[in-house]
């Protein structure tokens, strides 16, 4: 029998992947463990590994299609073996992304799983945007890579000109910029032409189709309250100026950030108050027994939260030099399952963008995320705490971003 | 000036030139006592004598040959084909022999000699008898080819060629040999690599030749009552191809069109859209449009025959297409 090569189910999550690259061919003999492919989740780009030794029979899946886990992308001959013209490759029915477990599970060595998710974004009667097409030719997507589709006369005038034919509207089949289109265009400095450009229509990545899920299921379904108090942010920027310095005298490639302390006094409060520790679980209430930070990393197409476990019981040193890892993997679309699966609190940070205060969705299953905001001419800085409220009621909630502000006002404890 | 039809401007180049060169000699079917299958040379043989208008039998390999030979030797034949289609018998001397010869003789033997009839559709002759063979000759270093639309360029086209000295493929037109017009008096030469602009136009280029820009002065009178001013360059000589003129004209108007009686694969407008991609890229601001005999044998039947070959309606129709920003 042949071998039936699948969509494998790379993230408790996943529920399609998209095949991004073959790295083999077929008449390729493979073994066990070799890498045949690469998959786009919706987190990062996962390898596929062959499960048993074979030869490439075909493939069976094309490039860039989103495919539901257990679609087959290839079929592999076992040594040996001639595989029959007519045979089918069996789709497997794929098994559902896992549920929240039960607080026993949460503790194990796995952390804690996320939620169920359905794939496509719910949205009971959608209202959808009118396409400005501008022009006669079907509509375009904008042209990949910001290649400009011109006439070459138009391309010769424009360059004489000094005209950027990526601000000139193409009257041309499929949006084509033709000579002219250059009579109106806007000259160079002169901002007075008012140019309208054709919509561009993105098909959604797995990562989209996830956020948009996730959060769409959180903020429709999860009771959310908000809380906000400013921290006097004084003692801690002193106190990591010092920390630092006493990194670089002793050459230590550890520089420790702002939000790095955040973290850990966010661990530490979480460590204070258990309760707060915690995900809805539909007829129950699951207390995480570790504490494992979400951090929100912005990447390219999307964001990712990778997590640092245990951060409650981790150095500053240890949790800045984890993070940057963590965030430099994420960019790369490198983190594995277990990098970012899980967590029992997130934060989301915008400081860095001036933001003064903004309030963040909650990421599902957990029942709590800190949103932080950049620090003001007084050193302070707005922290506003999203809760769930069937899990953490307002005086629960209140003294657990006290805590937050107390270990960030008094930052030796940080330390500990 | 006087107004001739085509065969006569024909017969005039050729009477003319034999009188000014006893080298000069006519060789074909019914060249002489019937005066010329489409009377082509009527009155020659009385001028000239059956050594010198010679009639041969059903035979067009071994006529070539004979004349092949005889412009090998000094002589300056002109060998008139009842239509290009029969001519196939003959390619063996016309590409082998006459095209070849000067290039495999270091130089020492030439063949100043041409081949001329009529080529292309005509009316209701059925595929072996309406293909238009302009691409096949072209394709051929050591010929040149011309394809006269008027009876001046009739005249002017093919006294240039027994003048040259090399082999020169004449490419006529059935339908155009009743075609009159003015022919310039005296010894009018149309120098052989120049085309002509038929009709100048500011808003696109069409070329053509033969009886193709005939059609397409016709689609321009169309198209200048719809506002849009065409230019027809008239190809006349399509090997070799007038670069500058096509260059010329498309550098004014940024958009060109290409008709042709041949098909499409390989032809002529392949030709002339690869002209214009390799010297004038930069002067376009739409892709080359080309219109040809559709890809399958042409058919008797009139109506069909009338669809396979681009009509003065289906030219005005896809310029003003091409204007209109279609394409």
């Amino acid at each position: 029998m042949p071998i039936d090569l699948l969509m494998p189910q790379l993230s408790p999550t996943m529920t399609e992947g998209r095949l991004a690259k073959w790295l083999k061919s077929p008449g390729d003999a493979i073994k066990a463990g070799d890498v045949v492919a690469e998959v786009e989740t919706d987190k990062a780009t996962m390898e596929v590994e062959a499960s048993e030794d074979g030869v490439i029979h075909q493939f069976v899946a094309e490039l860039g299609t989103d495919l539901p886990v257990g679609t087959p992308i290839a079929v592999l001959a076992k040594k040996g073996e001639t595989v029959p013209a007519d045979y089918q490759p069996k789709v497997k029915a794929a098994p559902k992304a896992e549920a929240v477990s039960a607080p026993a599970a949460a503790a194990a060595a796995a952390p804690a799983a996320a939620a169920p998710v359905a794939a496509p974004v719910v949205l009971a009667a959608p209202v959808l945007p009118v396409l400005n097409t501008a022009s006669v030719a079907p509509v375009a997507a904008a042209p990949k890579g910001g290649r400009v589709v011109a006439s070459p006369l138009a391309k010769r005038l424009a360059a004489q000109q000094g005209l950027d034919l990526s601000r000139v509207v193409g009257s041309g089949p499929r949006g084509r910029v033709v000579a002219k289109d250059l009579q109106n265009a806007p000259r160079g400095g002169s901002a007075n032409v008012v140019v309208r450009r054709p919509d561009s229509v993105e098909k959604l990545t797995p990562m989209r189709k996830a956020i948009a899920a996730r959060l769409t299921q959180s903020k429709q379904t999860v009771p959310h309250f908000y809380l906000k108090v400013r921290a006097d942010m004084a003692a801690a920027l002193e106190f990591r100026k010092q920390l630092n310095a006493h990194y670089e005298a002793r050459s230590e490639k550890v520089k420790v950030s702002v939000n790095d302390l955040i973290i850990k006094a966010s661990a530490l409060a979480l460590a204070q108050y258990p309760a707060a520790n915690a995900a809805w679980n539909t007829d129950s209430v699951v207390q995480f027994g570790n504490v494992d930070i979400s951090v929100a990393v912005s990447i390219e197409g999307g964001l990712i939260t990778p997590i640092v476990a245990n951060a409650d019981q981790k150095s500053l040193g240890a949790i800045s030099t984890e993070m940057k890892t963590l965030a430099a993997a994420a960019r790369a679309n490198q983190l594995k399952p277990e990098q970012y699966t899980g967590g029992s609190f997130s934060i989301s940070n915008l400081g860095m963008y001036g933001i003064e205060e903004f309030a963040a969705i909650i990421n599902p299953p957990q029942a709590a995320i800190l949103a932080v905001g950049a620090a003001d001419e007084l050193e302070r800085v707005a922290l506003t705490l999203s809760v769930d409220h069937r899990v953490i009621d307002g005086a629960l909630g209140a003294e657990l971003l006290g805590a937050i502000k107390a270990n960030l006002e008094n930052p030796v404890g940080l330390v500990l | 000036m006087p107004h001739l039809t085509v065969r006569e401007a024909i017969r005039d180049a050729m009477s003319e030139e034999m009188r000014a060169d006893p080298r000069v000699f006519l060789i074909g079917e019914e060249v002489a006592d019937y005066q010329g299958a489409y009377k082509c040379s009527q009155g020659m043989v009385q001028e000239f004598g059956p050594k010198r208008v010679i009639d041969t039998p059903i035979a067009e390999l071994g006529f070539t040959g004979i004349a092949v030979g005889a412009g090998m030797a000094g002589l300056r034949p002109i060998v008139e084909y009842m239509t290009w289609n029969f001519a196939l018998l003959a390619t063996d001397h016309i590409l082998n022999s006459a095209a070849k010869t000067l290039y495999m003789s270091g130089g020492k033997v030439g063949c100043p000699i041409v081949f001329r009839g009529l080529n292309g559709v005509a009316a209701h002759v059925a595929a072996q008898h309406s293909q238009d063979f302009a691409s096949w000759y072209m394709n051929i270093p050591g010929l040149k080819v011309v394809a006269p639309a008027n009876a001046a360029d009739a005249k002017g086209l093919l006294k240039a060629a027994i003048r040259d000295d090399s082999p020169v493929v004449v490419l006529e037109h059935e339908v155009l040999y009743g075609h009159s017009g003015e022919v310039p008096e005296g010894d009018y030469i149309t120098p052989i690599g120049k085309a002509h602009v038929a009709r100048p136009g500011k808003d696109v280029s069409i070329f053509a030749y033969s009886m193709m820009t005939v059609k397409a002065l016709a689609a321009a009178e169309e198209l200048a009552k719809q506002g849009i001013d065409a230019e027809v360059v008239d190809l006349r000589s399509l090997r070799p191809l007038d670069v500058e003129a096509i260059k010329a004209s498309v550098s004014k108007t940024h958009r060109a069109v290409v008709l042709e009686e041949t098909w499409a694969a390989a032809g002529v407008g392949a030709e002339v859209i690869a002209t214009i991609s390799d010297h004038a890229w930069d002067e376009m601001d739409a892709p080359v449009l080309r219109l040809s005999q559709l890809p399958v044998p042409l058919p008797y039947a009139s109506n069909l025959e009338t669809k396979c070959v681009p009509q003065v309606e289906d030219i005005v129709r896809e310029v003003k297409g091409l204007l209109d920003g279609q394409r």
